[in-house]
């Protein structure tokens, strides 16, 4: 058997109209399931109206005055944990970039910068005598009659010292003609 | 009454904890009423009440002064009971407290009218205690205060049709949960060495 829509229009808290009514009375009288759930549904009603409305202890609200005390001792002091925390980690991060600061500004930054001066200057120093060598190269062609001038007279120069000296070895140690001084 | 509630509302968005004070003292009994029938005792009771004033206060920023504070407080104190009750996920009546509640008063001045009493009163919890904590928190703002179908729906954040529908199950489960739980006492009131027959 079907017992819809009349369980529905049971527990419905809306009215029934006047068909609706029938409709229901007349199931009811031949639905033993329907009877049980309606005469169930009563008696729940009748125990929900007569049920007392439960009340606190008294002082409820001092205690809850009392709670929102404690709550809010409990909030500060999660305030002050938290700031602590905050300013424990700001001066971890403060210590930290300091260190880092340090280690690239002192030891570590100055054997870096040692390096690349030293690298730079090398490469300035190659550089400024590579340009030597250059200029000299280019300045070649107008110097050349004067060192060749040069070489050739100082060639001469040295050639004539040697052979006046050991011109003057040889006679130096050559015997003396007999008659001469013996005159 | 109600100038004097809107005033506490409007120094209590202001801050001012006195008037909150005075909104805690005018609704306790409902948001506790509420707490106990969604928890089932009173020791769990006043602690969710307590919770809920608390939240109240402290979000009371949020509270919008063209709803109604009840419903606002009754949202909160709803939501943080099925919070609750998931939390423990034990759908049961809590057996610290109900045993003490069903227990005669004999200094009380009728003490079998004080035993009938705290027996419905059990029987009730027990009742809803079979319903899942939306349906639950539905059904007792519906019956116990009288909120409508939209009200429930605000309160709950649930459509009405949603409201509606879990209204029926929650009815049709306290129904045939009196019908499953008169039946058992029916045959456990039976002798022992009593045939079944009889």
């Amino acid at each position: 058997m079907s017992h819809q829509p009349f369980e529905t229009w049971l527990l419905s808290d809306e009215n029934l109209d006047e068909e609706q009514e029938k409709a229901l009375q007349a199931h009811l009288e031949g639905c033993q399931q329907c009877q049980q759930l309606s005469q169930s549904w009563t008696q729940v009603q009748s125990l929900i109206s007569t049920s007392s409305m439960p009340e606190p202890a008294p002082g409820f609200s001092l205690r809850w005055q009392q709670r929102l005390a404690v709550g809010r001792q409990h909030q500060q002091q999660r305030k002050m944990w938290f700031l602590t925390l905050g300013l424990f980690a700001l001066a971890s991060l403060i210590f930290l970039g300091l260190a880092i600061v340090n280690v690239f500004s002192t030891s570590f930054g100055y054997e870096i910068s040692q390096i690349f001066a030293s690298f730079a200057l090398t490469i300035a120093r190659v550089s400024h005598f590579w340009e030597l060598i250059q200029s000299v190269v280019q300045s070649f062609p107008l110097i050349l009659p004067l060192l060749v001038f040069l070489g050739l007279g100082g060639f001469s120069t040295s050639v004539a010292l040697i052979v006046t000296w050991f011109s003057s070895l040889i006679r130096f140690y050559q015997p003396a003609k007999e008659g001469v001084f013996n005159q | 009454m109600e100038e004097q509630e809107a005033l506490w509302i409007t120094k209590a968005l202001e801050g001012d904890d006195l008037a909150f004070g005075h909104l805690v003292e005018q609704y306790q009994r409902p948001v506790f009423s509420l707490c106990y029938r969604m928890l089932g005792n009173s020791k769990e009771a006043e602690d969710a009440a307590q919770e809920s004033f608390l939240r109240a206060y402290r979000h009371i920023k949020r509270y919008d002064p063209n709803r109604s504070f009840a419903t606002w407080l009754l949202s909160i104190a709803s939501h943080y009971c099925i919070d609750q009750m998931r939390k423990r996920r034990l759908d049961t009546v809590s057996t610290d407290a109900l045993p003490a509640e069903i227990i005669a008063d004999h200094n009380a001045p009728n003490p079998e009218h004080e035993f009938r009493s705290r027996e419905k009163e059990a029987m009730i919890q027990n009742l809803l205690h079979q319903l899942k904590p939306t349906d639950r928190a539905a059904l007792v703002l519906r019956y116990w205060h009288q909120y409508s179908e939209v009200e429930i729906a605000e309160s709950l954040n649930l459509s009405v049709s949603a409201v509606k529908s879990r209204l029926f199950r929650a009815r049709q489960a306290l129904a045939k949960g009196l019908t499953a739980a008169e039946n058992t006492l029916t045959v456990s009131e039976r002798r022992p060495d009593e045939s079944p027959a009889l």
